[in-house]
């Protein structure tokens, strides 16, 4: 693919993490006593959540629909407002953060959405870039200008996922697999150090759901960032998490490898019609 | 092959973002060009409003509402409905037959009928229903046959065309099925198109009645009937407070029938359960 | 049950409300045809018949004769007319221009899910809508000759003024069906909220913001026609000087003018709008 020598330049290297051994032994993510209630909702959706999450970790959280999964982690990022708790990426409280600030903060969170949330209009490549809009000039950015070895360096990640032949098409051109690896490929572009993925197959042929899964995985393991994958099927869980998280009810039900889970404990996780698809 | 790609929507891409900044430019210059020709001076812009602000204080206001009660008024205001209610009924009458011959799926004259009726529908809606009320003042003087005329005209170029794209949308099968059977023309229409756009076309009409009495209100501006006269006499002698007055009437008037016509087509829509009119 | 009903391949009840439905049918539109020729013989007795000049008009001959004189078109005025066409469609562009500039406040205030002054800017917005499309191209002209006198500006402010209603409806329509997902997507990463607004929501808008722009130009060359009779020069000044010369073939040589340029733009604006899609 990348043979000749000044193309391997544009290989997409994460620069950003190249961690010192040290930090390893420090949590990327801290979540603390997180509450989250929805205006005019009677009760909590998230009811005090904690956990930390190390750099390089891959961690699945897993629950029923409704279960707070996917506000959990809209809350990290603050596209949902917490009500309470504390969310500490590095050494920076997310929820004290206001205008800039957040902005900055959440350039260094990716985020992969499970209807992909991307713009059908632009082209393929056009959407990767827009991952790294925030950090252009104001007036650039407004002209869609980029550098030429920003933009080769889109290009090399979208030949990574397969989509290389594509980056000069329309997105809505896409099916639906492709949209998503666009999506992933927008996330990693930001060169984040944590990646919150929500249920990034469910919108999907379930039969490329394991591809996409794995290509989530990979990258994410290959740059060096960390990720945190709502996944609604446990098999898919199981498959590619060490560790897993399990909401029921805005609560933590479970934390910790898979095979501590057993039958029991699922079937408290998930509703009889869930089960089935273990 | 990566490699190449690469490098080829990089030269596309920046060829791309040339050519949209060379077309903003010509649009500017385009437009400056344009200002300069017609003679507008942006800078009459600024005092644009400072201007009409003072205008409508104090010649517009207050608006002169015993003018527009006086008996000879409201009875051209009479005169403005019946003509907007002539003109909707024959202009809609007419309509039909010609979106009938017009449509390229159902017309019963496919070669010089459709290309005629497509000639009229086209022509009664290029030309403003202003000009074809002057255009029949010349012939048949002042009053208000030409206004209905003209408004027939209007309402024929306006409906015709959203019925001629209604009856174009309809399912073939029907008509089809009916010419196999070896209808004449005239039942093919009458039981295999009218029943598919009936509802489309009362809304059609209901939406129609609105612009026609849009219309209605100004076509007697040169003479053409109905309460337009006495906007343009108020005008050309200054009393900007029964221009007003006028004004203010006629924005309620058009006001009520679309309240009227809203309701009809929700309940037409609420009967049907067919979505009556996009619009 | 009775016997009657019994009766075995018909079922007399179900016959019977099927003629019953047929004759309400049948007199609904009955009363509907008959109030309608109604209303049209008190309006034809109440307004065409007092209100028309039959002894100008004369008999039958005459009024075919009096369209007759309409014919043939006189084509020594056609180069005249050139600049007269240009000037009409520039002012219907540049009228349409001012006009979207006009609805892009009045859309956002508008539109039902961002009503940024709440309710009140809200109302003002719909009031505006409703006021622009109720007024008349030709009265807006008025108002407008009176603050800035004659000449194409006052026909620019008039198109804008009569066309914000439409194009700003429309906008606002499209500004309810965004979709936010794009929008969250950017939040999520970042993006400072102008490069929201200019990557996630201009594109989504654009398209329907041309379309309609496009099509609203179409109407305004018609409109734009008109305008030069009250002041706003143009096609309409040359039309309203052969009526003045009583040129008849000059008027139908005009009236084609308009008629062609109208085909034109129109088989322009289609194509255009095929393409934004």
């Amino acid at each position: 693919m990348f043979e000749s020598s000044e193309m391997a330049q544009l290989r997409f290297v994460p620069a950003r993490h190249a961690a010192p051994a040290a930090a390893l032994a420090e949590p990327l993510l801290q979540v603390e006593n997180l509450r989250v209630r929805y205006p005019g909702a009677p009760e909590d959706v998230l009811r005090g959540v904690g956990f930390t999450l190390a750099p390089r970790e891959f961690v699945a959280v897993i629950g029923a629909s409704g279960s707070g999964k996917s506000t959990l982690l809209r809350a990290i990022n603050r596209l949902v407002e917490p009500s309470a708790g504390s969310v500490r990426l590095g050494d920076i409280e997310v929820t004290a953060l206001q205008g800039g600030a957040l902005r900055r903060c959440r350039r260094r969170m990716g985020m992969i959405f499970q209807e992909f949330n991307l713009i059908e209009r632009y082209r393929v490549l056009d959407n990767v870039l827009l991952g790294r809009v925030g950090s252009q000039q104001a007036l650039r950015a407004l002209f869609s200008i980029y550098p030429a070895t920003m933009i080769a360096e889109a290009a090399a990640l979208l030949d990574r996922v397969g989509l290389g032949a594509f980056l000069d098409q329309r997105v809505d051109a896409l099916s639906g697999g492709q949209r998503q690896r666009v999506g992933i490929c927008r996330a990693l572009f930001q060169a984040p150090e944590l990646l919150l993925v929500d249920e990034p197959t469910s919108s999907l042929d379930p039969r490329i759901a394991n591809d996409i899964m794995a290509q989530i995985r990979d990258l994410a393991q290959e740059s060096g960032v960390a990720a945190l994958c709502n996944i609604h099927d446990v098999a898919l869980a199981r498959q590619f998490a060490s560790r897993v998280i399990a909401l029921r009810d805005g609560i933590i039900v479970h934390d910790g490898p898979f095979d501590e889970l057993d039958e029991a404990a699922l079937g408290g996780i998930y509703a009889a019609t869930d089960r089935s698809r273990l | 092959m990566s490699s190449t790609n690469t490098l080829m929507v990089l030269q596309k891409r920046r060829r791309r973002s040339l050519l949209r900044f060379l077309l903003l430019l010509a649009l500017g210059a385009g437009l400056w060009l344009t200002l300069q020709y017609l003679n507008v001076r942006l800078e009459r812009f600024a005092t644009l409003f400072d201007r009409l602000g003072t205008l409508l204080a104090t010649r517009y206001y207050p608006p002169d509402f015993e003018y527009i009660m006086r008996p000879r008024f409201l009875q051209s205001v009479l005169e403005t409905i019946h003509m907007a209610l002539l003109a909707t009924l024959a202009g809609l009458l007419l309509a039909i037959p010609l979106a009938w011959l017009a449509a390229f799926n159902a017309s019963p004259l496919p070669g010089v009928g459709k290309s005629a009726a497509r000639v009229f529908i086209t022509g009664a809606r290029a030309i403003h229903e202003m000009i074809w009320a002057i255009v029949f003042i010349m012939v048949l003087g002042f009053g208000v046959l030409p206004g209905v005329l003209a408004l027939t005209l209007g309402c024929i170029g306006f409906a015709g065309k959203l019925f001629v794209e209604e009856i174009e949308s309809i399912d073939d099968a029907p008509v089809e099925a009916m010419r196999a059977a070896g209808a004449g023309p005239l039942a093919v229409f009458f039981f295999g198109v009218l029943p598919q756009v009936r509802t489309a076309f009362i809304g059609i009409g209901i939406y129609t009645w609105d612009v026609v009495f849009r219309s209605a209100t100004v076509v007697g501006f040169f003479g053409a009937g109905g309460m337009g006269w006495y906007l343009r006499r108020t005008a050309d002698q200054l009393q900007s407070d029964r221009v007003a007055a006028i004004i203010l009437l006629i924005a309620a008037l058009v006001v009520v029938s679309e309240v009227i016509s809203h309701h009809a087509r929700t309940a037409l829509e609420g009967r049907t359960g067919q979505r009556v009119l996009a619009r | 049950m009775s016997a009657a009903q019994a009766m075995p391949g018909s079922n007399p009840a179900a016959l019977a409300r099927w003629r019953q439905a047929r004759r309400r049918g049948h007199m609904a539109v009955l009363a509907v045809t008959s109030l309608l020729l109604a209303l049209s013989v008190w309006a034809v007795q109440g307004s065409v018949i007092p209100g028309t000049d039959w002894r100008r008009m004369g008999g039958f001959a005459e009024v075919v004769t009096g369209f007759g004189r309409f014919l043939p078109p006189d084509p020594t005025l056609l180069p005249t007319l050139f600049e007269p066409a240009v000037q009409t469609i520039l002012i219907a562009i540049i009228g349409t221009l001012l006009g979207a500039v006009m609805s892009l406040p009045v859309a956002v205030l508008g539109a039902a899910n961002l009503r940024p002054l709440g309710m009140p800017g809200y109302l003002l917005a719909r009031g505006l809508m409703t006021m622009s499309r109720s007024i008349h191209e030709i009265v807006w002209a008025l108002i407008f000759v009176s603050a800035v006198g004659l000449g194409a500006f006052a026909g620019i402010l008039a198109l804008a003024c009569r066309s914000v209603g439409f194009v700003s409806k429309l906008l606002a329509e499209a500004i309810e069906r965004i979709d936010m997902r794009p929008v969250e997507a950017m939040k999520a990463q970042g993006a400072r909220p102008l490069d929201m607004v200019r990557h996630a929501i201009v594109p989504q808008l654009l398209p329907i913001g041309l379309g309609t722009l496009i099509f609203e130009w179409d109407i305004n060359v018609n409109r734009a026609a008109v305008l030069g009779l009250v002041g706003a020069g143009g096609l309409g000044l040359t039309f309203h000087n052969q009526l003045i010369a009583s040129n008849y073939a000059g008027v139908t040589t005009v009236l084609l003018t308009i008629l062609a340029i109208i085909l034109v733009g129109e088989a322009i604006s289609v194509r255009l709008r095929r393409r934004l899609v």
